[in-house]
């Protein structure tokens, strides 16, 4: 039997939807601004229908035309006039549309047709079937109701407590955003129900806010500015301190929220009116200020319950605890003001702000469904099949911020919507009714490719499939004369770990010109004052997954010691700026930060620069790569690819020895034709099919790691779940890494790696014993001190007889200080002096 | 997160103070720190002076004065910050009808 499993608070201020799956729950967040709440307002603009936080916005300007509040008048027959549509929505299709929104925050492959849905306890009957209704209206056909108190206490109950301490009595305390509720539950024999409550829908945490404005901000803005009138004219419609109220009440609450942590809040902002100069304003307010301001509101509200003790003949003790729920209740002295006051233990372990959508999931997901499901199970698909055609016209490339649509529906069913999202969720062109042929301006992002999706809804705001809903426009880079990149324009930095250097990409094939970029990088060595060492800016163009040397040199920078102020010092940065124009100029401009030197220079694509000092460092780099390709091949007895890499060898070793004749004042061509001739055979060198470019070794290094992972998860069984789910996620969120040719996101994929492996052996106790054997089993020559790493060896050995987890993990952390380098044997190599 | 998002407010509205500083260390600086977020796929934007629509997701406008045809952001409280290309936080601006 299947259970209905999703929930939605549907609040006054504000609403939640949640689903409960595999004893857990989860709050769904707005696709757009990926916020968990909906503020309960519906605007009408023109003939389009905005719900939530855009619909508030127009709550002041436009209060004709903007809605919320009407969860009061559900159960009512009061009918609100939309002027701009000339028409009445009744408080049922209003809540629907709130409904019908949050269903939109269900990844559509989900979908529900059965739902709970949350009321206040003070609800009649009528409200209820009003309630009822207006779920049926948003589409859902099964709708069962349930009390916000008890689903407050079901959060609690389910993730905070056992049964055994749950029955008696308790009481529910929401203070929230604008309503105010307290409810009297008894738990007896499984059985949870609200006995009494109390409430006021005019007293929430926006009442606070605003008695922080007048009662703590004013008066010390008049003493500042000696403005007399402020506090008669701060909230008069279009008055001249209009802007300044809306910022003040921005500022009450976020200085609620910080003196919620800290004694004090800084109120900072800057008083500028018509016909005078801005000035900055600064003071601050203190946690005992605020508590003495809301003092009485707190009161007020623990006369209700007070109320409740007096209806109902139950005395404090009575009551197990105070469950705390609404946000205005993470406030510390509301806390302890409701607990010392009442006597009873206060409650505030479960999510105030999601607890009672959390706990219609929880409900939902113990609820069996009358109705068969109607989920659509196809991942792939995610809209019901229609017959419905769409053809959209629309510019792909624009330097406008704004572009129009059109779009033409065929066999368009009747009462449909339609609306817009842009997918970065800064767009949206609100609800519409669909008509044969729609237009819209959309808002583009500057300098991005801005995708849109048209959805399509019948009348049950259910999406219907439609093709080419897909639109892609491009701002401000492209101009349709634009040129494309014909290669990767990279930066030769250091790669120490490696000891090597590799190509960064800073413009990626195909990008249109003209292009700018400016990054930072920071020196990888010191380079003295003075010295003939130098920092190189090296600008290349080819592919970013191969060797620098394999690539073209299209630019170089060499800024030597003769040429610094003082000494250039290792971590220090240098900002390099590289733009390209449209006729492939290239100018580099490089800062260093640290001496303040600033060096330009323009690279006319019809000019080769060559470093003689770079050529013979590269040489000599591949010289040593081929050596070890060679000891690799004959390794695996490839005499054939042995001998080409010979070949390669000997024209390496020539080239060698012309290069050391080159003199920077030399005017021939012999260093432009080493240069190139040194590209053909790092060229033949990384083609012959060795794998060794950097890339692949990187990727042969993650395939190895992740191989080894997987053993070492199916071979040990006291791996913690939540480890294993880690890596789970670490997987999940990279799929297509092994796709990357980015030597950077590779590099950080591995680490990832690496350090998840350390985590393993620091945390599986099996793990940490196999690495021991491992450490035991290495010969004398790993170790740097080998009678120190002996000693620690035999320490270990000891602890691992005592099974002492945590000093065999001190002891290991000992021996790998003892490792020796593996790198050391091998020449270092001097680089280009910029890390990567 | 929450940290980051709180560092990158207060650093976007030190920039906007900034806004006339003509000093080049200091817009470099600037840059700088914005090109260590950029790394790890955050930017922000501060939309001052741009075209004001109800169909603009990517900012909670407060609206001062008469509304009208014309809308322009006038003041941001909170930039626009985007994670790898996807709005993690609206801006919070005040929107203002041109000046005729």
């Amino acid at each position: 039997m299947e259970t209905i499993d999703y929930g939605i608070d549907l609040g006054t201020t504000n609403s939640l939807i949640a689903k409960y799956s595999k004893g857990k729950v989860e709050v769904f967040k707005n696709p757009v601004g990926y916020k968990e709440t909906l503020p309960s307002c519906v605007a009408f603009r023109g003939e389009r229908i905005i719900v939530g936080d855009k619909a508030r916005e127009y709550i002041v300007k436009d209060p004709l035309n903007v809605f919320s509040a009407f969860k009061r008048k559900m159960g009512t027959s009061e009918k609100y006039l939309i002027p701009s549509l000339m028409t009445y929505y009744s408080p049922i299709g209003l809540s629907a549309m709130v409904l019908k929104e949050l269903k939109n925050f269900i990844p559509e492959v989900q979908k529900p047709s059965s739902i709970v849905i949350t009321i206040p306890a003070s609800f009649d009957t009528v409200q209820c079937n009003a309630t009822k209704e207006a779920g049926r209206e948003a589409g859902f056909e099964e709708v069962v109701l349930l009390q916000e108190p008890i689903a407050a206490s079901l959060a609690f109950f389910n993730e905070k407590m056992n049964d055994a301490g749950s029955l008696g009595k308790w009481l529910v305390y929401d203070l929230g955003g604008g309503t105010f509720d307290i409810a009297l539950i008894t738990i007896d024999n499984d059985e949870m129900r609200v006995v009494d409550h109390e409430g006021d829908n005019f007293l929430g945490g926006v009442d606070l806010d605003q008695m922080i404005v007048t009662q703590l901000i004013l008066p010390r803005l008049k003493e500042i500015t000696g403005k007399g009138d402020i506090d008669s004219l701060i909230n008069q419609r279009n008055g001249p301190y209009e802007k300044l109220y809306y910022i003040l009440l921005l500022k009450a609450e976020e200085a609620k929220k910080e003196l919620s942590i800290n004694d004090t809040a800084e109120i900072e902002f800057t008083f500028e009116i018509e016909g005078e100069a801005a000035r900055d304003i600064y003071f601050e307010i203190t946690r005992v200020e605020f508590e003495k301001l809301i003092e009485p509101k707190i009161d007020y509200t623990l006369a209700f319950i007070q109320k409740l003790f007096d209806r109902n003949n139950i005395a404090p003790y009575e009551i197990k605890n105070i469950i705390l729920i609404g946000g205005s209740t993470i406030i510390p002295y509301v806390r302890k003001r409701i607990g010392e006051s009442t006597g009873i233990p206060v409650n505030f372990s479960a999510d105030p702000s999601t607890a009672v959508a959390v706990g219609a999931a929880y409900y939902a997901g113990a609820k069996i469904k009358t109705l068969p499901t109607k989920l659509i199970e196809t991942p792939n698909e995610t809209a019901i099949e229609s017959d419905v055609q769409l053809q959209v016209a629309y510019n792909k490339t624009t330097k406008d911020m704004e572009e129009y649509v059109t779009a033409l529906f065929e066999n368009l069913p009747s009462n449909c919507t339609y609306r817009i999202a842009r997918a970065d969720g800064g767009y949206d062109s609100g609800i519409k009714n669909a008509a044969i042929k729609i237009g819209e301006f959309v808002m583009l992002k500057a300098n991005a490719v801005n995708i849109f999706t048209i959805k399509l809804y019948d009348e049950l705001n259910t999406e219907l499939a439609i093709p080419n809903a897909k639109i892609e426009i491009t701002q401000g880079l492209f101009s349709l004369y634009g040129q494309t990149l014909p290669e990767d324009i990279c930066i030769e930095v250091d790669d120490m770990n490696n000891n090597t250097t590799i190509s960064e990409v800073i413009f990626a094939r195909n990008s249109i010109l003209p292009l700018k970029k400016t990054m930072f990088k920071e020196l990888s060595r010191t380079i003295k004052k003075g010295s003939t060492d130098s920092l190189i800016i090296n600008i290349l163009e080819g592919n970013q997954s191969v060797h620098p040397s394999a690539n073209k040199v299209i630019g170089v920078i060499e800024i030597n010691g003769s040429m610094l102020e003082s000494d250039l010092v290792f971590g220090s940065d240098v900002e390099i700026t590289l733009e390209i124009s449209e006729s492939r100029e290239i100018s580099v401009n490089a800062v260093l930060t640290f001496t303040n030197q600033s060096f330009n220079h323009i690279f006319n694509p019809m000019e080769k620069y060559i470093s003689i000092s770079k050529l013979r460092e590269e040489l000599r780099t591949l010289r040593n790569e081929i050596n070890r390709s060679i000891e690799k091949v004959l390794e695996g007895d490839d005499y054939e690819k042995a001998s080409f890499l010979n070949d390669i060898l000997e024209v390496c070793n020539a080239l060698i020895k012309d290069a050391s004749t080159l003199r920077e004042a030399d005017m021939d061509e012999r260093k432009y034709q080493l240069e190139e001739q040194k590209r053909r055979v790092a060229t033949q060198y990384y083609n012959v099919g060795l794998n060794n470019s950097p890339v692949y070794e990187k990727k042969e290094k993650i395939q190895n790691m992740k191989l080894h992972i997987d053993q070492v998860m199916n071979f040990h069984n006291d791996i913690p779940d939540n480890i294993r789910e880690e890596y789970k996620i670490l997987l999940d969120t990279n799929p297509e890494i092994m796709k990357s040719t980015n030597h950077f996101n590779l590099n950080g994929f591995y680490m990832k790696l690496d350090k998840f492996y350390s985590k393993l052996v620091y945390n599986v106790p099996s793990m940490l014993i196999n690495h021991f054997v491992y450490l035991q089993g290495l010969p004398a020559s790993a170790f740097t001190n080998e009678k120190a790493a002996r000693k620690l060896l035999d320490q270990g050995e000891k602890a691992m007889e005592k099974t002492n987890h945590n000093e065999l993990l001190a002891i290991c952390k000992k021996i790998w200080a003892e490792l020796k380098d593996e790198q050391t044997e091998i020449e270092k190599i001097k680089g280009t002096g910029l890390g990567s | 997160m929450k940290e980051t998002l709180t560092i990158m407010n207060q650093f976007a509205l030190l920039e906007l103070k900034l806004g006339a500083e003509k000093d080049e260390s200091i817009q470099r600086i600037i840059q700088r720190i914005k090109s260590v977020w950029e790394g790890m796929g955050l930017v922000y934007q501060l939309p001052i002076g741009e075209k004001y629509t109800d169909t603009r997701t990517d900012v909670m406008a407060n609206i001062v004065g008469e509304m009208g045809h014309d809308m322009t952001i006038t003041q941001i409280v909170k930039p626009i910050i985007y994670q790898n290309n996807v709005i993690v936080q609206q801006g919070i601006v005040m929107v203002e009808a041109k000046k005729k």
